[in-house]
């Protein structure tokens, strides 16, 4: 089954996608996990769709592909590597990756997403299941020069819009069998498989939930499948997997105040 | 004005620190910046404290000492390097720090955490203290041979109980010249210095609302990426700053498999 969430006159509400169609959900997946489509029914095409879940959390798995990391010549890590994204930087289907100004060079990874359903800690690999809502698309676009220079990923990945998640979470799929497709500007960039992770998303999510609660709506991000892919503002970004279907975003310019100008990674002395 | 909040039968709740009582507030001070007050006190010394805040995101801004040189990662004195928490590694005054099996060596520094009351994004230096509703004090734990191995922060601090923040948010601290002290079972270990460690909290705040939009609730904490002090089970902590009070916490081992799921995102045990 296919969950959105997209805007109402009556505010944000979910629903499950049957191909064009889309039915209301009387509340949300988070809350009521029976899934109980009792209308009203939209036309998908004519919908606002948003990111398909609120977290608490938005944890990145990184370093988790054997091909990827095998192209920029690094070992396999021995466990599992985490990172966060600030809450800010949740954006939805068709919305603008923001990119400051003053970078050099930006790029976006397409990775595969676990979207938790129920709160969990201390879960083994085999009850994984038991707490996971499904999968969604998951872009995480960087600037790339401040990772190059601090290597610290939060605030290269940190900035607001750079998390869109989408466009829909899917319950009912084999996460380990997936293939990941990236196009910047309809030009295919990257084209991989998600049996090509070292820690696959049930291991993932058990040795998260030993370090932190998770709680329902939280994603974790599985980690980069296809490379650092270059971006500009102007260009238009897909991320297509088999069974979800496809995160589309544009990119653009930030723009700042002049009295607030983005400082890069120095503090201006004002 | 020392804001604190805690545990009713009703819920959480938010009061002001008036001598040895706590009067409480009708609302949160995020959503009632004239903090009105209900009428009900109660004594300080009886009420459950929970940390002062339940924030969407933990900043952690570490600047190297000016005299420290290089980092190894090509920073300068002046840049900033951000780290994140996430928000379930809070906890408030004495609840324990639990150490998990995954590290061996474990260490806590002593922090200044800014409490922001208004969201923050694209802010200028001259608006920057008007979203800023106050000053607590922070003890950043850290599995340190996590860190060594795969200097992943998040892998190594970002443990439940690794974010111990509180007692209090002290509305009027001077924060420039604040001083925060660090004791390992009653012995002083370190003093944070933030004048020595360069921090201008108006000039990070201002430079992380470019990044990141804040909001209300949400701490930036400023510390040192170094000088951790080694803690162990059995230790207690306390981390003090004048003007806010002492954060004190005890150091257990963490067991598994029979306790409570939290219930909340943060900030309630």
């Amino acid at each position: 089954m296919k969950i959105a969430r997209f805007w109402t006159s009556r505010g944000p509400r979910y629903g499950i996608v049957r191909h064009d169609e889309v039915i209301e959900l009387r509340a949300s997946p988070f809350v009521n996990r029976d899934l109980d489509p009792w209308g009203p029914r939209y036309r998908l095409g004519e919908l606002r769709l948003l990111a398909p879940t609120e977290p608490s959390k938005i944890i990145l798995g990184s370093r988790n592909y054997r091909t990827m990391l095998k192209n920029r010549g690094w070992a396999e890590p021995g466990e599992v590597m985490f990172g966060l994204k600030p809450l800010g930087a949740l954006a939805g289907p068709d919305e603008p990756i923001l990119l400051p100004p003053g970078g050099g060079s930006y790029t976006f990874e397409c990775e595969l997403a676990v979207v938790i359903g129920r709160t969990c800690a201390e879960v083994s690999e085999a009850d994984v299941d038991k707490y996971v809502l499904g999968y969604t698309c998951f872009n995480d676009s960087q600037v790339f020069d401040i990772y190059d220079k601090t290597t610290l990923t939060y605030h290269s990945k940190g900035y607001d819009s750079f998390a869109p998640v989408g466009p829909v979470i899917q319950t009912e799929m084999d996460p380990n069998d997936v293939r990941i497709k990236a196009y910047v500007n309809g030009r295919l960039s990257a084209d991989t498989h998600t049996s090509d992770m070292i820690f696959n998303p049930a291991k993932l999510v058990s040795t998260v939930s030993h370090m932190m609660t998770l709680f329902p709506g939280d994603i974790i991000a599985t980690g980069n499948s296809g490379g650092k892919l270059p971006i500009k503002p102007g260009d238009h970004i897909d991320i297509e997997i088999d069974h979800i279907g496809t995160l589309s975003n544009p990119v653009a310019a930030r723009i700042y105040p002049k009295n607030a100008p983005h400082e890069g990674t120095a503090i201006s002395t004002i | 004005m020392r804001l604190v909040r805690f545990r009713s039968s009703s819920g959480p709740r938010y009061g002001t620190i008036q001598g040895a009582e706590v009067a409480e507030m009708t609302s949160d001070p995020f959503n009632d910046a004239s903090l009105s007050l209900s009428g009900k006190t109660h004594a300080l010394n009886d009420l459950p404290l929970l940390s002062p805040t339940d924030p969407k995101n933990i900043v952690s801004v570490l600047i190297e000492p000016e005299d420290a040189g290089g980092s190894g990662h090509g920073t300068t004195a002046k840049e900033v390097l951000l780290a994140a928490k996430p928000v379930t590694s809070i906890i408030g005054p004495g609840a324990p720090i639990r150490l998990p099996r995954e590290g061996r060596i474990f260490g806590g520094a002593p922090e200044l955490a800014v409490v922001i009351g208004k969201p923050c994004r694209n802010i200028a230096y001259a608006e920057v203290y008007k979203h800023i509703l106050g000053y607590t004090a922070f003890n950043n734990v850290c599995a340190l041979d996590i860190y060594e191995r795969n200097k992943s922060w998040v892998n190594a601090s970002g443990f439940e109980t690794f974010a111990p923040i509180g007692p209090a948010v002290a509305t009027q601290l001077d924060a420039a010249n604040a001083e925060i002290g660090y004791f390992v079972n009653g012995k002083p270990a370190d003093t944070l210095k933030l004048k020595e460690a360069m921090f201008d909290i108006g000039r990070c705040l201002a430079f992380i609302s470019r990044i990141m939009t804040l909001m209300p609730g949400d701490i930036v904490t400023t510390g040192r990426r170094t000088g951790f002090q080694r803690i162990k089970a059995g230790d207690r902590i306390d981390v003090t700053i004048e003007g806010v009070g002492t954060l004190s916490n005890p150091v257990v081992d963490r067991t598994y498999g029979a306790r409570d799921i939290r219930q909340t995102t943060g900030g309630m045990s």
